[in-house]
């Protein structure tokens, strides 16, 4: 060891020169400048992943090592990180019989002439954190505008001399596109634009690039990227070409101040690949403005304005109209720093509903925008239930606005079951706004809060609305609850599909699935039925109509018949329930004239019954189906919507605030723990939808951090079998069979590297993968083709066929950015747009698995519509083989879809048919 | 109807599988069951792939979706217990080619009897030990009263000693379990080599999740193997992990036990540990659980779980030394060889899913005896 430790840099760069002695691509960088070129890598890319933790080396692209290893470290210790790699590449070059392994260098010449001799290079580049970032940057440049820096060195070594620069092209430099007057800035008719905001002019090529990337700490350049990557609508919106040319410049001045202003504590020179939690560039990107420059009419910004002020009850927004572009957006929604992605989340809210929305219902969008902004849950969760009336989601804002006040916590958690009953119910068989208005409005009457609620108001409403628009009236009293969770798992509007697989028709019954999931969790539940929480409620109310002794006795002997239910009533130490035995001891055999001195005790058994029986079937609707139902028979009463004392994430937040926000899992030791509303409970539960198709395999931990498997898994319940199949062009599997069979062409058709790039960028791949891809090419390989996802496949052969790529409405959830309870739609945003981002993982990746299953489905001759089902198997394979290596290592997702086989996928055909999910309708025998 | 191709079972060969000349296009054809077959009992699944020169790598069959078994020579055909539904079922024939593959799926038809009733014999394992802990062997169904809800029941019939139990051992690998993982394997290795030859056990480890490591077997190889190869990691979710051990044990013959480690509470669960009880006697399981910890508060849920395990029949043991374990494990497997098997029809219907308490009682019980047996039963006629 002593020895290998007085190995000298020099030593290392001998070695490095006798491999690369042959490298033809460097033979004529000292006559014609090159745009690519190789650098050597001694021991192969497999022992560089390997040592310096850059992934599992069989599961990603060789060629990337050098480019993986600035994005994992940049942010942190590169210099750290520098040094074991040159101890790395000390010991392969003393040790390790392993090839040297090529990796793509832009502009080789460049580098030779900076660092003396390229063959040093590598040595010195781990070393340099300029160079590494001028490296990275580079290669996410297209050949254009690397052919024309090639003539520009000292601007390179001007960039990679300043950490600031160097930080912000890495980042941002993909946008820079330089052509032969300058540099092509983005959006129509911006270069004036572009030269006042930057203060030089684009032709000057030198002077732009340098400012672009050294000013504002880099914020410049992410603007500058920003733009770039938006489609034409949005670049015209934040750009504000609808403005006359003095008043575009103020507002974009004030728009890019949002980007100035974003985290001051985010140094571009050490966190290069940082970037905020919620800002306006993300804002930008999932927004979707119109054509004419605004996201709404012109009484909008009034409007919002008087949503977000203290009186809710302005009915009269028409002050000052103002036109909702651009600069109002930003002005509003980062008027509050801390607000704004609330604000962000009423903006897209209204965009979603009120855009068609005329202004005399401008009162009713007032009073939603401000549900939006104080209890935003609750607003998703109407939107989710299909409620578009504009004066209903009013009225649902109103009601949440009033169980707000103190000392209702018991109550609301009563009401806020029922809503979330409704939710589940709504979610699975989809009533029509006409039937769903009356039960909405009935239930929003009797909200804690209201003139309407009273002591068992919620179970009366059970009874008298939501049970009759689901069930017939002459079910039998015993079969009360059986029949209300075959109704709220059964969509009529839905029956079940059929398809034919190797020749065999078979029933999909989804509904089917979760009817028998939904009973079997209550099945394992102890306590009382729903029909019990009718019966007791009804007793209630009959008291109140009793007379004489005479009519109360029967009663008495209804309230000790339903003594056993609400005695299963334990899993707390309910005072109510003991309270209630005693009652009944108490009354036994009495004439009945007792019974008035018992009413609060009744009242409370109501009370306790409710709330045991809608939340327990709230959450055998919201888990179900499950894999495992049996789990979540219980799960329901460690469900709180009080703050826990002692939890420093709700410290200082009173139950009012902790009651309104999405249910999140606390465990804290003692198991699952969801605190929060008793809304979007199935998204909370979301894991509840995968299923382990091989149980028997062993159990290897996860390593994808809880917020990001949360935010993947929640993607599973926003599909449905009724929403779903529409999103799902029918030519997709096309598209993908006819991208591979193009690829597999050019393994013959030979096309040169920049047209392999060229044709990669149009199908969405960034612009950094492009051009390693091309490299390889270039380099008279076909091996890079089985690396190409399916969504690139997609992507390819959609671009042949004259459409647009696959969508990528498929991909994450929505609700981390903008609160909705919805996929995230984010056909425009590319993976380097959100590279930084933890949530862009969640929000890009997961297409790539449905559009695999979809490739998959077409070679077995099934239609993409079965994806969906299938995604709960897919999903639990893809999240137990994915290993991120590092915060945003998104490429660690991709290499399960791609290697996702047929027989794999016929094991999840399998597992539907061994459930019943497919199964053979009767009378339909194999054909002969 | 969802768009999908309408392939036949007898063109789907031609699309997948290329073969050379005029050679006779290979064909797969499901022999048993036939057409108008019913699929109950020990049921034969056999196919034909003619021409007989076709190479055929292996066969594997499917019923309603699971692997009912796999063939590599011919003639292609194998044994399948298909118990006792006679309702229609999917079968599934894959043959591998090599070079392509044939399918066929078949839909059995509705047994054209059924043997049903609303009456199952109920199966009560029983132990009976001696004031020392010593087990009582040699009784007959005359030294035994069984009562089901207080109703005294006649038994049908009592064996001792020669039935097999089906056994789930699950030990806990969660990451608090790293430097004690060691002393778990060498006692559950002694467990391993107690257990009576005739005794199946399937292998589980559990963190957030239980996980088989071996299927239901007699290999005793095998478990050692798979022991050897647990390794530490996650948190630990007893309830979650005991409830999904029941789910796999209940399909195994009874009787059935878990044997389950634990170094602690549960962390992660998303069940309740009344559910826990709520599985066990769904699936008739005799829980076994060893809690390498000190003996927790009245109350508190893992004492709640102890107690569960003693009205399924089972115990349940404190053992913060780790050296100490071998001997539990021992004792578990000697508790398990030295049991009765009694068995009563029921004198009401045993399909209503109600809960029946279960009591067991010695004649002329000697002094210091004590009969264990679990306290009750879920009546799903099964």
């Amino acid at each position: 060891m002593q020895a290998r430790g007085a190995f000298s840099l020099g030593l290392i760069c001998l070695a490095l020169l006798a491999i690369v002695a042959g490298a033809p691509t460097l033979a004529t960088a000292q006559t014609t400048p090159q745009i690519w070129g190789s650098i050597p890598l001694p021991g192969g890319t497999a022992a560089a992943r390997d040592a310096l933790d850059l992934g599992d080396p069989r599961e990603r692209l060789g060629e990337t090592v050098l480019l993986d290893f600035v994005r994992r470290y940049a942010n942190t210790d590169l210099r750290s990180a520098g040094d074991r790699f040159t101890h790395h590449l000390r010991e392969v070059t003393t040790t390790s019989t392993a090839p040297s392994d090529a990796l793509p260098l832009p502009l080789p010449t460049f580098w030779a002439r900076t660092y003396g001799d390229t063959t040093l290079l590598l040595a010195r580049l781990i070393r340099n954190r300029g160079a590494l970032l001028t490296y990275h940057g580079l290669m996410g440049l297209d050949e254009d505008t690397l052919a024309i820096l090639a003539t520009r060195p000292a601007l390179l070594r001007t960039i990679s001399a300043n950490d600031t620069a160097a930080g912000a092209f890495a980042t941002f430099g993909s946008s820079l596109r330089l052509g032969p007057r300058g540099e092509i800035t983005p959006g129509d008719d911006a270069d004036v634009l572009w030269r006042r905001l930057v203060g030089t002019s684009p032709t000057d090529i030198d002077a732009f690039t340098r400012a672009l990337f050294g000013r504002d700490e880099g914020r410049l350049a992410w603007f500058y990227d920003t733009v770039a990557g938006l489609p034409p609508a949005t670049q015209r919106f934040v750009l504000a070409s609808h403005l006359a040319p003095d008043a575009r410049l103020a507002a974009v001045r004030a728009i890019y101040a949002r980007f100035t202003a974003a985290d001051p504590g985010w140094r571009i020179a050490t966190r290069p690949f940082y970037r905020p939690v919620f800002d306006a560039a993300i804002a930008l990107l999932v927004l979707d403005p119109e054509d004419d420059g605004t996201v709404g009419p012109a009484w909008w910004p009034a409007a919002f304005d008087a949503a977000a002020g203290t009186s809710r009850d302005n009915t009269r927004a028409t002050a000052s109209d103002r036109a909702a572009d651009a600069r109002w957006f930003f002005d509003w929604v980062f008027a509050v720093p801390d607000a704004a992605q609330t604000r962000f989340a009423a903006i897209r809210f209204a965009r979603r509903l009120f855009a068609d929305t005329p202004r005399e219902a401008a009162p009713h969008m007032q009073a939603a925008i401000a549900g939006v902004l104080e209890t935003p849950l609750v607003m998703m969760t109407a939107e989710r239930m299909g409620v578009r009336d504009p004066a209903m989601l009013g009225a649902v804002a109103h009601a949440a606005s009033a169980a707000r006040s103190p000392r209702q916590s018991p109550a609301l958690a009563r009401w806020q079951a029922a809503l979330g009953l409704l939710e589940q119910v709504q979610r699975r068989v989809t009533l029509p706004e006409a039937r769903l208005a009356p039960l909405l409005q009935t239930l929003l009457a009797i909200a804690p809060g209201t003139p309407g609620a009273s002591d068992g108001s919620v179970a009366a409403w059970i009874d008298d609305h939501l049970l009759p628009a689901l069930i017939p009236a002459s079910t039998p009293p015993a079969a009360i609850e059986e029949a209300f969770l075959r109704a709220a798992t059964t969509s009529p509007d839905a029956p079940p599909a059929s398809i034919i697989w190797e020749g065999q028709t078979y029933r999909l019954d989804t509904a089917e699935a979760a009817r028998v999931s939904a009973t079997t969790i209550r099945q394992a539940f102890a306590g009382p039925r729903l029909q019990d929480l009718l019966e007791i409620s009804r007793v209630r109310r009959a008291i109140d109509d009793a007379k004489a002794p005479t009519t109360t006795r029967p009663l008495i002997i209804r309230l000790e018949r339903i003594a056993p239910a609400i005695a299963r009533i334990d899993h707390r130490d309910d005072r109510r329930i003991r309270d209630y035995a005693q009652m009944i001891r108490a009354i036994g055999g009495s004439l009945g004239n007792r019974l008035g001195e018992y009413l609060s005790t009744i009242d409370d058994a109501v009370d306790a019954v409710t709330e045991t029986v809608t939340a327990s079937l709230l959450y055998a609707l919201a888990a179900s189906p499950a894999a495992e139902p049996i789990l979540y028979a219980e799960a329901w009463s460690r469900h709180s919507l009080d703050a826990p004392t002692g939890l420093s994430s709700t410290n200082g937040r009173s139950w009012r605030d902790v009651a309104w926000q999405f249910p999140t899992d606390y465990g804290l030791g003692g198991g699952t723990q969801l605190i929060g509303a008793f809304l979007a409970v199935d998204v909370a539960l979301a894991d509840a939808r995968l299923i382990r198709v091989a149980p028997d395999t062993p159990n290897v931990p996860g390593v994808i951090d809880d917020p990001i498997r949360r935010g993947l898994v929640e993607r599973l319940v926003f599909d449905t079998p009724h929403t779903s199949q529409d999103d799902i062009p029918v030519t997709l599997g096309e598209d993908v069979i006819r991208g591979r069979a193009m690829v597999s062409s050019w393994t013959t058709t030979r096309p040169d590297s920049g047209d392999v790039r060229a044709r990669l960028r149009a199908a969405g791949t960034d612009a950094w993968r492009a051009n390693v891809l091309a490299w390889i090419a270039g380099q008279d390989r076909s091996d890079w083709i089985a690396s190409l996802t399916a969504t690139e496949a997609a992507g390819l052969g959609a671009r042949a066929s004259g459409r647009e790529g696959p969508l990528l409405r498929w991909s994450g959830s929505s609700r981390p950015i903008d609160g909705c309870l919805c996929a995230i739609d984010v056909r425009s945003v590319t993976s380097e747009q959100l590279r930084g981002r933890r949530r862009g993982v969640q929000a890009l990746r997961p297409h790539d698995v449905t559009v695999r299953l979809v490739e998959a489905l077409a070679t077995i001759d099934l239609d993409a519509s079965l994806a969906p089902i299938l995604l709960p198997m897919a999903f639990q394979d893809w999240l137990g083989a994915s290993r991120p290596a590092w915060p945003d290592d998104s490429d660690a997702f991709v290499h399960w879809p791609r290697e996702l086989s047929i027989d794999r996928v016929e094991a999840y055909l399998m597992h539907l048919i061994s459930t019943g999910v497919l199964a053979v309708p009767s009378g339909e025998e194999t054909r002969p | 109807m969802m768009q999908a191709s309408a392939v036949s079972a007898l063109c789907l060969p031609l699309a997948v599988v290329a073969m050379a000349g005029q050679a006779p296009e290979p064909a797969l054809v499901i022999v048993h069951p036939g057409p108008d077959m019913p699929l109950a009992g020990p049921a034969r699944l056999e196919v034909e792939i003619a021409p007989a020169s076709v190479m055929v790598r292996r066969v594997t069959f499917f019923v309603d979706g699971q692997q009912a078994c796999q063939v590599e020579t011919r003639p292609f055909q194998c044994e399948w217990d298909a118990g006792s539904r006679t309702d229609p079922r999917i079968v599934r024939v894959v043959a591998d080619l090599g070079e392509g593959r044939l399918v066929a799926t078949r839909r059995t038809s509705p047994g054209g009897l059924t043997f049903s009733t609303s009456t199952s014999a109920v199966l009560v394992p029983v132990r009976v030990t001696d004031a020392r802990g010593a087990f009582v062997r040699g009784l007959d169904a005359t030294r035994f009263r069984i009562y089901e809800d207080g109703r005294s029941q006649h038994i049908a019939s009592v064996v001792n000693e020669d039935v097999p139990a089906s056994i789930l051992l699950a030990l806990d690998t969660s990451a608090s379990m790293r430097a004690k993982l060691p002393d778990l394997q060498r006692a559950a290795a002694l467990f391993l080599d107690a257990v009576r030859d005739q005794d199946t056990v399937s292998l589980a480890g559990f963190s957030e999740r239980l996980f088989t490591l071996t299927p239901q077997t007699d290999d005793r190889g095998a478990q050692r193997r798979a022991l050897d190869q647990l390794q530490a990691g996650g948190e630990t979710a007893l309830y979650d992990s005991l409830i999904r051990a029941a789910g796999l044990v209940r399909t195994q013959p009874s009787p059935r036990a878990i044997v389950a480690f634990t170094d602690g509470g549960d962390v992660v669960s998303r069940a309740a540990v009344q559910t826990v009880r709520s599985a066990l006697q769904a699936a008739d399981v005799v829980l076994y659980l060893i809690v390498g910890a000190d003996a927790p508060a009245a109350g508190s849920p893992l004492a709640q779980l102890a107690r569960i395990a003693s009205e399924t029949g089972g115990d349940a043991w404190f053992a913060p030394r780790m050296d100490t374990l071998g001997r539990h494990f021992t004792d578990i497997a000697r508790d398990l060889s030295g049991g009765y098997l009694l068995s009563y029809l029921p004198d009401r219907s045993t399909g209503d899913g109600t809960w029946r308490e279960l009591r067991v009682e010695l004649v002329d019980a000697g002094r210091g005896h004590r009969v264990r047996a679990r306290q009750g039963y879920i009546a799903t006629g099964r």
